[in-house]
């Protein structure tokens, strides 16, 4: 399925790039008596703002990829710290979403674990409605594949390090700052195309002021860039104005974030820092924990 | 100057173009230029408000709508003391501290994950008045 999808998009982008600039050339190759038209103005703004749309859709997607990392699950099965060790229990909200993850990677043409995957299954069918299940067969089974995957626990440190990179405060700080600037850019590339088609019919001394929105949509993208950038290369919230912004963020949606990760207090706050292309860990230990 | 303080710089610059909130900004801009536009359709507008017919009048009652929008973001600025006085004095402090940059990174995430850990605590201890309350 991915084979067929990446291509034709590649495609379409491809065509319509070279649309572009053929009609751009025509534009500059046009008699000035036709260049001087409000028209040439108005379709230069729509063919801008469509193009923005396109950015805002891998941009969006990036933003999907940013909170699946953050809000990644170590421990799909297990409550957190408040249950006792040998009481294990099963939490069926989180099983379905790690079975949509699962479905989410097949469809994507990634390897999965069959076995794991009836598992899931066999859960969601045999306790649709219930919220919290106990039920030890399928607990062993799940375990026993874990065994099997990570042969030795220093391995499976390892990959839970590795997977825990990206679970930090900063990146849920990150994942919602990004959301409100994708619906910021959306109201921005609207303006632009509806002030230029207002300006082009209506108004046609007023042409220059969808040049705003516009201007406001690159400097969100700026901004969105700048602000992910700091953010992976832990730069953020290392000085005080950030660190502001950090504490006002937590402050307000303390009841809506998960702060402390999945197994007890395992998120870290900041990411560790790159200096000239390797990650530094701040110091003596990568990242600090709570 | 290397990458963190350029973008550091660049980051403050346009956080305070947008006031820190880009979805109001995106708004006001949009209700400006309605205002703008309406100047336009109806030039009566000008004798009611008593103003005289030009693009200084139009950009000012834009700029007026753009800071309506924003009216909640300047009342915040003035009342919403969100975070208290004493974590300001830390970071101020931290702020000024002569230490390396490594130091002052180890000391923005004390001071970070200390108060999570007091945010943690004081809900434990709402939770624990509520419980002997009933």
């Amino acid at each position: 399925m991915k084979k067929s999808k990446a291509p034709s998009s590649k495609k379409a982008i491809t065509s319509l790039a070279i649309s572009a600039v053929v009609v751009g050339i025509m534009m500059i190759l046009l008699p000035e008596k036709f260049q001087t038209t409000p028209l040439a103005f108005g379709l230069c703004a729509i063919v801008g703002s469509f193009f923005a749309s396109l950015f805002q859709r891998s941009s969006n997607k990036k933003t999907e990829k940013l909170k699946r990392d953050a809000e990644l699950d170590i421990d799909i099965l297990y409550t957190s710290h408040k249950v006792k060790k040998g009481h294990k229990v099963i939490l069926m909200s989180k099983v379905q979403r790690e079975l949509e993850k699962i479905i989410h990677d097949e469809i994507q043409g990634k390897e999965v674990n069959e076995a794991r995957k009836e598992v899931l299954f066999s859960l969601v069918h045999k306790y649709k409605s219930q919220g919290i299940v106990i039920d030890n067969e399928a607990l062993a089974k799940i375990t026993s594949y874990e065994r099997n995957e990570h042969s030795t626990p220093s391995e499976k440190d390892d990959s839970v390090n590795e997977q825990l990179k990206n679970h930090t405060v900063t990146q849920l700080f990150l994942v919602s700052k990004r959301q409100d600037l994708f619906w910021a850019k959306n109201i921005a590339i609207l303006a632009t195309t509806v002030s230029a088609g207002i300006a082009h019919f209506y108004y046609p001394t007023h042409q220059l002021i969808s040049l705003i929105p516009a201007f406001l949509y690159l400097a969100l993208l700026i901004k969105e860039m700048v602000l992910t950038r700091r953010v992976e290369m832990g730069y953020f919230g290392k000085n005080k104005f950030e660190a502001i912004q950090l504490l006002i963020f937590i402050e307000k949606n303390k009841d809506n974030l998960d702060l402390n990760g999945p197994r007890g207090s395992k998120r870290k706050i900041f990411k560790a820092t790159v200096i000239e292309g390797r990650r530094v860990p701040v110091g003596g230990v990568e990242g600090v924990y709570q | 100057m290397n990458q963190d303080e350029l973008t550091k710089s660049a980051n403050r610059a346009l956080d305070i173009l947008f006031f820190n909130y880009p979805v109001r900004c995106a708004i006001g801009v949009v209700f400006g230029m309605i205002i703008w536009f309406g100047f336009d359709a109806y030039p009566i507008l000008f004798e009611l408000l008593r103003a005289t017919n030009g693009n200084g009048t139009k950009f000012f009652f834009s700029l007026i709508a753009y800071l309506l929008v924003h009216s909640k973001t300047v009342y915040e600025a003035f009342t919403g003391k969100i975070l208290s006085e004493q974590m300001m004095q830390t970071l101020n402090f931290i702020e000024k501290t002569e230490v390396s940059r490594a130091q002052k990174d180890l000391l923005y995430i004390e001071a970070v994950s200390k108060y999570i850990k007091a945010l943690d605590k004081n809900d434990l201890e709402a939770k624990n008045e509520e419980v002997t309350e009933e």
